[in-house]
Formats: structure tokens, sequence, C-alpha cells
């Protein structure tokens, strides 16, 4: 049958735990549904599946919902991948972007003290968690189900691009074009009435099954959905409204310069070219795509990614790619979210935090030298809390100890306490902090609790307990995360760790 | 990896009455609207299966500066790229464009459109830049009896690039072969070429360019997308001889487009394409494997 992967295609180990799961190999339809079921069950409370249509063949059209305190009225971001079968690469993109989009988040519910050390991710860690609060994403890995596994079953059918409908009486040939079968302009221009081609759309607007999800799905949310990105490949292209080329979006403008902004933050990672336009301008004119329809409906935000390359391979992108254009694409998508994000989120108290990252790198540098450090980092909370505790109550001043147990308990809960999912502390209150005698001394900036001074010990165990955490993240990617500033991060982790 | 000799060598121009590809076009020249934004215009793009040429309704336009960005250039630029390839390509060396650096378009009324285009262009295997190249490219009218555009192409960099102790090792080796060399499906699924197959599939990218120069206009954009199968084969002179079953994509369409190559090749002279046959639509069909002449040598 149609989910059966044939044996020469049939990929590595079977999937276990998330740890197993390598990012930067293509996975055939099976191995995804597999990956998204543990995504869910490893992250409750952040992840959650939702099932929103039906493909063709009857498959479960799915869509994994990332987001912290997820409420019916929570803004949305929407990402589709694998709208059309052959453009392995962006079915491959949302997996990455659902891995990073987790791991990023988790290093931002890290201790302060981490944070000041990635100081150059410091305002991106606290921003992506900041965003999950505000806004839940929700990310189609694989849109186009039937034709994805048709593309996989032999080398014969691996360019296939469209659906896998029964064709319309009169004519021969299976399949049509999803992004030509939407309800914008359909049928006008870019597109074919014979359905034995590739850019077939169909016999009527939303004639598939699977366009036709996503329009209700999307138009069931429409006031709450700020960004709509769609992912493709192959041509290195940034695509805004409209692909139909008599009209313009009102706030072209805009559009544009976030488009550009976003080619830019692309260049900046391995020095990759992305053409920003609209399709008559930089690709060709066409109507139906699912990009116009959710500008047309009034997306305010909407753009379709064509990623790697601009043709040497084409379609079948080599899997040592998979990875830099991730990286590239994450930045591009990321410039995105985060304008989309904070022009409905204004941001406050940014000069706020860059003075506490500032404050905490020196401190930190300076505990690093210091040699007890190394050891303490292999040793749990309870043996230093034995030992005695120390707290920082004043900047130069010597370390206070704290011998009080209920403290000392209390610090010990919160230290080595669950960090995900924790549902009692509020949004105001930092789950992370660590609690002494000298608590009214502590400032707040922006909901966190972050201290004034700070001590070599409680690094020490901040880091140990985010060890934990950040390793287990860790193990989901097949190398070290993408930007160099959190290389240096990951490199002294792994040595701590190589230590123990 | 090989290690890759590429000295560079005098500039090659090539025969033509092309403009001197020594001054440099200006830099800053400010763009105009595209034909596309003009509202009277109205373009229907070639639909797939269909005989007659693209219909145009348009004026006949001074010579208009392009957006170097914009398709309109871009696709004159990949047409001169199949044009460098056909003349200089060979199984180790493939040239790309690499960015469009400026571009006019002048429309010659019962001739065709001329594109004038500057861009960046490297050879891919050697990866050495070839500086700035200039062409003509000229899109003859419709219902004329000629399809194909005519281009004429030159580089600042040497095009004749040295790769030849590559491809004396690699002529040899076939040559002295007692199996035919066969492949099929290159690159395989996830992109993976094997290394002795590279060659092969970079001559495929260059026989390839003479179907995709003759076969380009303003409404197409082609690459090789696979390498189905390729069938050495014996061969009367001292070339190499081998059969290629091509897959090109048309970027407007999306089609995939097969075609029958018959192509030889030797160090000394350059690449030739005899017969070349486009192959019926195929909708859902399964390819056949390559299958040597003699002996059968396993693709896998």
């Amino acid at each position: 049958g149609s989910d059966e992967v044939p044996q020469r295609f049939a990929r590595s180990e079977p999937l276990a735990t998330l740890g197993n799961y390598n990012y930067t190999k293509y996975h055939p339809m099976p191995e995804i549904t597999a990956w998204m079921e543990m995504v869910v069950k490893e992250n409750p409370g952040v992840v959650s599946a939702e099932v929103y249509g039906r493909t063709f063949e009857n498959k479960n059209i799915t869509a994994l919902k990332i987001g912290l305190n997820s409420t019916s009225s929570k803004k949305v971001i929407w990402m589709d991948c694998g709208i059309h079968a052959r453009e392995w690469i962006a079915p491959a993109f949302c997996q990455w972007f659902v891995k990073e989009v987790k791991y990023q988040e988790s290093k931002a519910r890290c201790i302060v003290g981490m944070q000041a050390m990635i100081l150059r991710t410091y305002k991106s860690d606290e921003r992506m968690h900041t965003i999950l609060n505000n806004v839940d994403f929700y990310i189609t890995p694989v849109l186009n189900m039937d034709g994805y596994m048709y593309s996989w079953q032999n080398e014969s059918t691996r360019l296939w691009r469209k659906s896998r409908s029964a064709p319309p009486a009169g004519c021969n040939c299976n399949g049509t074009d999803l992004n030509r079968n939407f309800n914008a302009n359909w049928g006008m221009i870019g597109v074919s009435k014979d359905c034995c081609s590739d850019i077939y759309c169909g016999s009527k607007v939303l004639s598939e099954s699977e366009a036709d999800a996503v329009t209700s799905f999307v138009q069931s949310m429409k006031e709450r959905v700020l960004c709509f990105l769609t992912i493709h490949s192959h041509g290195q292209l940034i695509l805004v409204p409209y692909g139909y080329p008599e009209i313009q979006a009102p706030n072209y403008d805009e559009l544009m310069q976030v488009a550009q902004k976003a080619s830019e933050a692309i260049k900046s990672v391995h020095g990759m070219e992305y053409t920003v336009g609209t399709p008559p301008m930089v690709l060709y004119p066409n109507s139906g795509s699912s990009r116009d329809w959710a500008r047309l409906i009034g997306i305010p935000f909407s753009f379709t990614f064509e990623l790697r390359d601009k043709g040497e391979f084409g379609f079948k992108l080599p899997e040592d790619q998979i990875q830099p254009t991730c990286e590239e694409a994450y930045e591009g998508a990321r410039s995105i979210i985060n304008y989309v994000h904070d022009k409905n989120f204004p941001v406050k108290g940014g000069s706020v935090a860059a003075a506490t990252a500032a404050f905490w790198t020196t401190l930190l540098a300076s505990c690093l030298t210091s040699a007890t450090f190394l050891t303490e980092a292999r040793v749990p909370a309870r043996k230093i809390l034995g030992s005695g505790f120390c707290e920082v109550s004043e900047i130069n001043q010597k370390p206070a100890v704290v011998t009080d147990k209920a403290t000392a308990d209390d610090l010990d809960e919160r230290l080595t306490g669950p960090l995900l999912g924790d549902k009692q502390r509020g949004p105001e209150e930092n789950h992370n902090a660590v609690i002494g005698p000298r608590h009214d001394r502590r400032q707040r900036f922006r909901g966190k609790d972050v201290f004034s001074q700070g001590c070599c010990s409680a690094f020490v165990l901040r880091v140990s307990v985010c060890h934990r955490e950040l390793s287990a993240q860790a193990r989901l990617s097949v190398h070290p995360a993408p930007a160099a500033k959190t290389r240096e991060t990951r490199s002294w982790l792994t040595a701590s760790a190589d230590q123990r | 990896m090989h290690r890759c000799v590429c000295a560079a060598l005098a500039v090659l121009s090539l025969v033509g009455a092309s403009p001197t590809p020594g001054s440099a076009p200006p830099r800053s020249v400010p763009w105009k609207a595209s034909r596309l934004d003009k509202p009277n215009e109205h373009v229907i793009f070639l639909q797939y299966g269909e005989t007659e040429p693209a219909l145009k309704l348009k004026e006949t336009m001074p010579v208009e500066e392009l957006n170097p960005t914009h398709y309109p250039a871009r696709r004159a630029a990949a047409v001169a790229q199949h044009f460098l390839n056909a003349r200089h390509g060979s199984p180790y060396k493939w040239f790309h464009v690499e960015q469009v650096q400026s571009a006019t378009l002048e429309e010659i009324a019962g001739v065709g459109a001329k594109y004038h285009v500057v861009f960046s262009a490297k050879e891919g295997v050697c990866n050495q830049s070839v500086g700035l190249c200039t062409a003509d490219v000229l899109f003859p009218e419709a219902g004329g009896d000629q399809t194909a555009p005519q281009v004429q192409c030159s580089c600042e960099g040497p095009l004749a690039i040295n790769a030849s102790a590559q491809e004396e090792a690699f002529y040899r080796r076939l040559r002295g072969s007692n199996s035919p060399v066969t492949g099929n499906n290159i690159p395989d699924s996830f992109g993976f070429i094997a290394p002795d197959m590279k060659p092969l599939w970079i001559l495929a990218g260059v026989a390839s360019s003479f179907v995709m120069l003759k076969e380009s206009n303003e409404n197409t954009l082609y690459n090789l997308a696979q390498v189905a199968n390729v069938t050495q084969l014996e061969s009367e002179d001292k070339q190499l001889k081998f059969q290629y079953h091509v897959l090109l994509h048309e970027m407007v369409s999306q089609e995939i487009i097969h075609w029958k190559l018959l192509v030889t090749w030797a160090p000394a002279g350059g690449v030739s394409v005899l017969h070349p046959e486009r192959q019926p639509h195929c909708h859902d069909c399964v390819l056949p494997p390559a299958t040597a002449p003699k002996e059968r040598s396993d693709p896998e």
C-alpha cells in the first residue's frame, strides 16, 4: 500500500526517542508522522497535534501547534511545507524549524546566568519565549502527503509535484497543482486547464481536499493569524503577494521591506542570495496560490519561501545541504516572525535587558576563571547545600552563607524541579529563581527575577540544572546549533559534560 | 575529490560582432518599469501541449533598462549560460550564472526581442570565476522560420579553463575499459552523485545545454533535473560516445521534459549532440534502467 516505504528507501533505525532523529536527512512520511507524535509526547503543554483535514487518499493532514499558555484567542503564525511533493527540502525545513523553536525556547527558560553567557543570543532566546507566550505556531510539516509519499515510491516518481487526486471526466492524468487551486483569482493566469499539466489548477476552485482543509482551518481563525508562511523549493526567492499581476497589496511597501530584511538575514548566515519580489517580477505570474489567498482574506503578512538551490540540483538538493539551507531559512523566517510579533506586541525595556545581560557576562566571566567552578559543576544541588550555599548580598562584599534548611529545601526544589510545563508559576514569577534570605535584593526585569549580584556557586547550580535541560535539547540535533554565537555555549557544555 | 588544475589562459573571444566586453557597463542606471507593469500589456503563457506559439500583443519599444533581479533579465542570462556550456563545456567544465548585473531589452519589429545582458559567471567544477560576461540574446519573433534564440557571448575571464589532466584521465579510463559505463538516476533521490558518475552528470548538463538553448524562449527557464540513464556506446572514431536519457525541468510550466541524446566528446574537441529526440510526455511512467550493449555493469 501507499503507507509502505520500499526497502530501497527505508531509512536508518526506527525512531525510539527524539534524540535519535536526524534532521539532516530526508525522511519518508511514516518517519515524519512518528516524529510528530514524539514531539507532541515529549513536550506536553507546549506542542499539540491538530488534524484539520484529509488528503485525497484519506490521510490525516496534521499541524503541530506550538505555544505556551495556549488559549483560543491567541494570535497565530502559520507555516506549511511540502505543498509540492518533490520539494523535499521544504518538509525538512519545517521539521528543523520545530526543533529549533523548541530549543530556543528551552534556552530562554534557562537561568539568567546561562543567558548572560550566551549574551549575543540573549535577546533572541528571551524573544522566542516571549513570542511563544503571545503567539501559537501552526506548522504543517507535509501538506501534500499523498504526493510526498508518491515521490518516495521509486526514482521515477521522485519529481512528482501535484496532489494524487483522480482525473476529471474526459482527461487521463492524476493530480492537481495544489498551489493553483486556492480561491485567489483561480484559473486566470499561469495555470493550465489540461489535467496532465504540472500546473493544472483543478476542475474547480478548491477541488482538492488538501487546499480545502487549509482554507477552512485558516479561515476559522483568520482574525488571529498574523503571518502566513508557505515553504517551497527551488529558486532562492522570497515571494510577496500577489502572484496575480494586475493587483497590489495595500501594504506592499511594508511587505517588501520585511522580505528584504529576511533576505539580508538569510545572506548573513552562509552568503546565499535570496531574491525578493512578487512572482510577476521575479518568477512568473500565477493565480490560485495559497499565499495570495491568505493575503486576500486579510492576513497582513504572507510570504512564499523558495529555498535552495538555483537549478544546479534543483529539487534533488543533496542532503549535505539540508543543514545550511535550514539554518539560513530559519534566520529568514525568524526575521519575519520577530517583525510581525513586535508589531503586534511592542517590546518594552530593551535597554534594561541589555544592561542586565552585560552585567551578567562580566560576572560570569570572572566566575568561569575560578577553579572551583569546574569542580562544582558536577556537584548536585544538595551537596552544595550541605556545605552551605552562598549568595552575594552586595557587590564587592563577601558572600553570605545560607544554612537555613527550609530555605535550602525550597532552593533545591526550585533548582531541580521540572523546567517544562510548570503551571503553578505565572508569567511574572521566575520559576528558575534562586531564593535566599536576601530575597528582597533581587530586581525584576520583564517579569523575571534577576540577582543584582551573583555568586559563583549560584551560577554553578544554575548551570548544572540548565545543562541537563540543554543537553536533552542538544541531542535533538546532529550538529551543534547553527550560529557561531551558540556554538561556544555548546562546546562549553560539552566540555563540562566530558569531565563527568 | 579531484585536485583542480585550473590555469588561467587567454581570454577566448567568440566569433561575431559582439560588443566589446572590456568597457564596464554603467552600474547604477535607474531601473524603469518592466513591460509587465504596463496595463495595456497582456501576455498569455504557452500552455503545455499547444503547438501554436505564445500570443503576444505588444508595442515596439525603444531600448529599455531591465531590473537585473527580475525574471526577463535572468531568463536571458540563462540562455547565455546554455550557450557558454554548449560551446565550452566538458565533463569537467560547467558554467553557471552567478548574478545578473545589468540588462536591456530592445524590441526589433519584424525580428524579435533582443536582450543585452551583463552577468557574473563561474565554472562549477573548479569553482573559478570567469568574471563578467556580456551577451546578446535575440529571441526571434513568433511565426517566423527561426524558433531558437541567437546568442553571442564573451567573458572577461578564461573560459578555456585548463582541466585537461582530469579530462585526459577520464577519457583514457573510459576508452580503455572493457565494460562500457552505464549509470542510472544521477543524482539519486537524495541528491547524491557517486564520484565516478560526476563527470557523466556534468557531461549531461553540457549536452542538455544544446537542447535547452534551442528550446528556450522568453517564457521558459530550463535546468537539467536528472540523468535518467546513460550508456556508453561503441565509437567508430576516437571520441567517447554515450546514449543519454535526461529529464529537463522547465520552470514556467513546471514540466519535466524527457529527451534522448546521442553525445560525443573527446578532450581535444568539444561536446557534440546528435539526434536529440524529445520523448512523449510521460505522466505516470516508469523509466527502464540503462543496459550496456555488451557486458551489463551493475548500476547498484
